[in-house]
């Protein structure tokens, strides 16, 4: 099976672009949220910011190495399999305490905002669904593909 | 398991991990996952690598 014909990825020099659109993003959030002071304006920003991340998480994420083999194939596999199983246990886990919480303090955990003394905290980007569905899944795919990839570039130079 | 002695067969013929890595056509990582039992190779890459030392798959590669 040749690997490289069958696995649809972007080129490599998209990898680059996608994190310096993951990196400016979370500059345009963070400053957004220190120096606007309207919490809809602090919202809008951080929303566009948000939506660049993700747009640079694609980026970073669906493209191809320098040299993609069966081996890099393998790594991205594993790696999305693990982030998929620990996402879903992770939002299982978090909507059982979520539903607990609730109910012993009355506070809205649930959902997309949070009432804080009947005041809406809206802090979508930060929501559980947000944190645990595809978008959670694909950082913590990335996250472990790149970590797992980096330690055997490591260990093979070790070894040299 | 597996294991193999893609190792000892390099050391037969002096090459680097390198050069066998350019000779079948994958990366320098793929060989050294290999080597150390961290990857199992596909049929193919194991054909070409038995191929490249001249050797039968079982003789390269094997159960533990």
């Amino acid at each position: 099976m040749n690997t490289q014909k069958k696995l649809y990825l972007l080129p490599h020099r998209c990898q680059l672009i996608g994190w310096i659109l993951i990196g400016a993003s979370l500059v345009f959030v963070i400053g957004s949220i220190l120096i606007l002071k309207n919490e809809d304006e602090q919202f809008t920003y951080a929303a566009g910011g948000m939506i660049i991340s993700f747009i640079g998480l694609l980026l970073a994420g669906l493209s191809r190495e320098k040299q993609e083999d069966e081996f890099t194939v393998f790594l991205r596999t594993r790696s999305a399999l693990t982030a998929v199983a620990f996402m879903f246990a992770l939002k299982v886990v978090l909507a059982l305490i979520a539903v607990t919480l609730t109910e012993l303090t009355h506070l809205h955990l649930i959902g997309e905002e949070v009432f804080v003394n009947n005041r809406s905290v809206a802090v979508p980007f930060l929501s559980l669904k947000e944190m645990t569905g595809y978008g959670g899944a694909f950082i913590l795919y990335l996250l472990l593909y790149k970590i797992r990839l980096a330690r055997y570039y490591k260990e093979v130079n070790d070894e040299e | 398991m597996m294991k193999n002695n893609i190792r000892v067969e390099r050391a037969v013929l002096r090459i680097s991990q390198q050069e066998l890595a350019d000779a079948v056509g994958v990366s320098r990582q793929t060989i050294y996952a290999i080597e150390n039992g961290k990857f199992i190779p596909s049929t193919e890459l194991a054909l070409k690598l038995s191929a490249y030392f001249g050797k039968t798959v079982n003789d390269i590669f094997s159960l533990d």
